[in-house]
């Protein structure tokens, strides 16, 4: 063996990564290189001291001060996702509470993180499948209208100097201001980079004056989601050419996703409303069927990409 | 008990089960965000972060792979995030490192600062002169001693990659131990 070779099985060596052929033949020579031989010691010396004076032992107290973190989380912090969008429903209408009750002008559009288009047509169908038409957005929209409603005459009665917002106000407001967003986030994921946490989803308020609340974010971690989603129904996330995701694509935040959710068609309307949840976007009420799946085509990508 | 049965019984909500687990694994998440912020306040707060991300994350965790890799890649992530976040201080960190070496020469041998009482402060001072890339593989590697296939899933590197930093991080820090300061 020259020595090129044998340098390069040196860590091999020290790591205890050959077979005893190979550890033999490393040894016969090293024989013939004490420059070698003398590395391989310190290699192995370092590697031994660092096992052995490497390991430090955690405090005693920090047993008991995760449990005490963990105690002041509620049962449900950890449990499933569930696929209910009460909780939603809930949360959108106290957004819409807290936005009729501050008069401010609405957000920049172009400050949202990321944005998601829903299912979409891909082709033609000759046997489209037909969406439900009410949707958990539409419920919730009609939750915040009627709050809405009910603040503007309690402060027509009260003749407050302030204006409340109404939708053409919102909608006819600078870019420039100032209106909160209300942020939702989904349930805690190791793979959601730090960067993204403040930003999972988040529901646009200008956007009141069209149809219905508009998405505008998605999760970091997207299709990490959708696989769940759609193995919860016994269907496949594919890639845009047709192969299953690796899981590092699945669990590294991608600035573009591209796939395609094969659902099988009895879980579509499930399906639709989940994806509605996740921050996803009709734009058409058809969607292509193949085989006993329907195919929504998902197109999501980061705001800067 | 396996991980993987405490795991499951986590998740059916038995809270128990947390409790075995971070005894089992405190030490080595400890030790891990240790080596890697070089403090042990932060390195602290960052274990305790650590495992009530697993907490409340468990329910994600789909058994495709060992807990032990999902729980390290949770620790790297969190310490990648405090080490940027906290990069000015790591910047301190360097200068009493140079400080230290500024100091009258001692020549020593690995073996003899194995010896010496400080070797642990020594090494945790060494272990951040290297990059960050190069640290964390060898803090996963010869401190914790986890595979090169682990440390694959764990960090999502292919493995020629993390052997050749390994190979470059272990020749820089004996460089550094032994005082040699032109490292790579």
């Amino acid at each position: 063996m020259n020595k090129f070779l044998l340098k390069n099985r040196l860590h091999d060596y020290v790591d205890g990564d050959l077979s005893s052929d190979e550890r033999r033949e490393v040894e016969a020579a090293l024989n013939h290189h004490p420059d070698l031989m003398k590395e391989v010691e310190d290699l192995q010396e370092q590697r031994n001291s660092l096992l052995e004076f490497g390991q430090v032992t955690a405090p005693d107290n920090l047993l008991d001060n995760i449990l005490l973190d963990i105690e002041a989380i509620p049962e449900s912090a950890n449990k499933p996702r569930s696929s209910s969008y009460i909780p939603f429903v809930f949360v959108a209408t106290a957004a819409l509470a807290a936005w009729a009750l501050i008069p401010t002008t609405a957000p920049d559009i172009n400050d949202v993180p990321s944005e998601v288009k829903g299912a979409q047509v891909l082709m033609p169908s000759t046997n489209p499948i037909k969406l439900p038409i009410t949707s958990p957005i539409e419920e919730a929209n009609k939750h915040l209208e009627h709050l809405e409603a009910t603040v503007a005459e309690q402060q027509s009665v009260k003749k407050t100097s302030k204006p409340v917002p109404s939708r053409q106000t919102a909608k006819k407001s600078s870019n420039k201001s100032s209106n909160p967003t209300f942020v939702i986030k989904t349930p805690d994921s190791p793979y959601v980079p730090e960067w993204e946490e403040g930003h999972i989803i988040e529901v646009v308020k200008t956007e009141f004056a069209s149809d219905a609340f508009q998405f505008k974010s998605a999760p970091a971690n997207l299709l990490f989601q959708l696989d769940n989603l759609v193995k919860d129904v016994g269907g496949t996330l594919k890639s845009s050419n047709g192969e299953p995701f690796s899981t590092v694509e699945l669990t590294n935040f991608s600035p573009r996703a591209t796939c395609e959710l094969w659902v099988p068609i009895a879980a579509v309307e499930d399906v639709n409303q989940r994806l509605t949840e996740l921050g996803g976007q009709f734009f058409d009420e058809t969607i292509r069927q193949s085989g006993g799946f329907a195919i929504f085509k998902i197109d999501a990508r980061y705001k800067y990409y | 008990m396996l991980d993987e049965e405490l795991v499951q019984l986590l998740q059916h909500g038995q809270r128990e089960a947390f409790t075995t687990l971070i005894s089992k694994w405190q030490d080595r998440i400890f030790t891990f965000c240790y080596r890697q912020l070089g403090e042990s306040a932060l390195a602290e707060e960052a274990a305790q972060d650590v495992f009530v991300k697993v907490y409340t994350s468990i329910h994600s965790f789909r058994k495709e792979s060992k807990f032990s890799t999902w729980l390290y890649r949770i620790a790297t992530n969190h310490c990648i995030n405090l080490n940027n976040r906290h990069h000015r201080r790591q910047r301190d960190h360097h200068q009493s490192f140079d400080e230290m070496h500024n100091q009258p020469a001692e020549q020593h041998t690995p073996l003899q600062q194995l010896e010496r009482k400080d070797f642990e402060h020594q090494l945790q001072l060494a272990l951040h002169q290297l990059p960050e890339e190069h640290r964390v593989l060898l803090i996963l590697r010869d401190i914790q001693d986890c595979s090169y296939e682990e440390i694959a899933e764990i960090t999502q590197l292919n493995i020629g990659t993390i052997k050749s930093r390994i190979h470059r991080g272990r020749h820089n820090l004996r460089q550094i131990l032994q005082g040699d300061t032109d490292h790579e």
